[in-house]
């Protein structure tokens, strides 16, 4: 085999160029069924996903330790002034925790106030993050939970602090999380005081845009955006970020912590039950049509 | 037979080495490190690199890297065969013209696959992260030439090189 390259009698070289454009073909072809027929391909490429990497978190998480172990040594080098700025951080947090502790003696005031009765319905399961996308086509990456752990397609995926993003395409023991931050990414959400509803919109950048705001100049820097709910595709009040000003529009900074994204929670939402007419239990019955009312009386 | 295993393995863990959640969601973008492996076997062992394995490997990375399916593999096919079709070329000049050829094609490749998903109405990398992409692949292809060299199985080269 190795004595023919390059010297190959021309008739061999044409055999082979057709080849060649014949595998293009078909790759092209490939190209065109994933684009048209994208929700079965991308089932399947699910199942294959399913297949390989449950058995790569014993090799691909190992590895990730070490590099993680190889930058927590070098930042040994620096471990004083790291110390110094942590007692200076501990001295605001203690403030803060003040703060948060008042804060939660408010709200429980105001809950037993309204009676409020959260849904009991959401349930978490934690995941970890076992692979990444690998390349810059999709933010995306694999978590070693799926089917059996109770995880569906379209479920909101949380890290400590807020919105991560979404589930798309799930295995039986393992699932893909897409990114807030993703192309194909639309989360509905509401700035906090201003109660303005918009849509963050990923675009592959840092930072989702928002986009269809309702009256943009009412967005101010800083503003809290949390899901609203709209849609029942996520649960309302899930912290996604803060307005900021970058390229010259509004978009949001994510709370997720994305550079340190290890262990995510996944929202396992019970299906509500949908009301459909008057029950039967509440309220008057409702006027039954007349011919089974005659046929029911005698 | 047992140098389609090299190709083989060298493959699949260049696309493993890829899916490594070093910063999962972060800025950083891995270099491609198949289309390294498969372009240094097909100037340095032609014969080893059989279009079959390009194939398979292009689509198994497509697969996993959840990249758009068959593309990646389809601009893999094409480069490996412009640098195999030149291997010669190559195995006389200085390492640097292989270098800039791999990382122009690979350039090429890239504008490629976003024109044709501009084409098919699909969305692409954003300029930044390909431009990072291209670059973590251009620093990546000499040190995956250094380290496949060092292996007693690529001691082809000296013998391709004086034939």
């Amino acid at each position: 085999m190795a004595s023919h390259d390059g010297s190959s009698p021309d008739y061999l070289r044409g055999v082979r160029r057709v080849l060649i454009a014949v595998v293009a073909v078909f790759l092209l072809a490939v190209f065109l069924v994933w684009r048209i027929d994208n929700a079965r391909v991308e089932a399947l490429r699910v199942s294959v996903i399913d297949r390989f990497v449950p058995s790569l978190e014993w090799t691909l998480k190992p590895v990730a330790g070490a590099a993680n172990m190889l930058s927590d040594f070098q930042s040994y080098a620096r471990v004083y002034e790291q110390n110094a700025e942590l007692r200076r951080e501990l001295q605001r947090m203690q403030g803060w925790r003040e703060a948060a502790l008042q804060l939660e003696q408010k709200n429980a005031r105001l809950l037993a106030l309204n009676n409020v009765r959260l849904n009991p319905r959401l349930t978490y399961v934690t995941g970890e993050v076992v692979a990444d996308a690998g390349s810059p086509f999709r933010r995306s990456a694999m978590v070693n939970v799926g089917r059996l752990d109770g995880v569906s397609d379209g479920s909101a995926v949380l890290d400590g602090m807020g919105l991560v993003g979404r589930i798309a395409g799930v295995g039986d023991r393992s699932a893909r999380v897409i990114f807030l931050t993703d192309a194909s990414s639309r989360v509905p959400g509401i700035a906090r005081p201003s109660g303005q509803r918009a849509l963050v919109a990923g675009d592959n950048g840092p930072a989702p845009a928002l986009d269809f705001v309702d009256q943009a100049d009412e967005l101010s820097l800083g503003d809290r955006v949390v899901t609203s709910g709209a849609g029942g595709l996520f649960p309302a009040d899930i912290p996604i970020g803060r307005v900021v000003m970058a390229g010259g529009r509004q978009r949001v900074q994510p709370s997720a912590d994305f550079t340190r994204l290890d262990f995510v929670r996944i929202v396992r939402e019970m299906p509500a039950p949908i009301v459909e007419g008057p029950g039967g239990l509440i309220g008057p019955q409702a006027p039954a049509p007349p011919v089974p009312v005659a046929e029911a009386t005698p | 037979m047992s140098a389609n295993l090299f190709l083989g393995g060298f493959g699949i863990v260049a696309i493993l080495a890829a899916m490594i959640p070093l910063a999962p969601g972060g800025t950083l973008v891995p270099p491609d490190i198949l289309w390294c492996v498969v372009l240094a076997f097909a100037v340095r062992r032609p014969g080893a690199a059989p279009l079959w394995l390009i194939v398979a490997l292009g689509l198994l990375a497509d697969v996993l890297l959840s990249r758009p399916m068959g593309l990646g593999a389809l601009a893999l096919v094409l480069a490996a065969e412009a640098m195999r079709a030149n291997a010669r070329l190559f195995r006389g000049a200085p390492f640097v013209v292989e270098w800039l050829a791999a990382v122009a094609l690979f350039a090429l490749a890239l504008a490629g696959m976003e024109a044709i998903l501009r084409l098919a109405l699909a969305d692409g990398p954003t300029l930044g992260s390909a431009a990072r992409h291209m670059v973590a692949t251009a620093v990546a292809y000499p040190l995956v030439v250094f380290c496949l060299t060092r292996l007693p199985a690529m001691r082809m080269r000296a013998e391709g090189r004086a034939r």
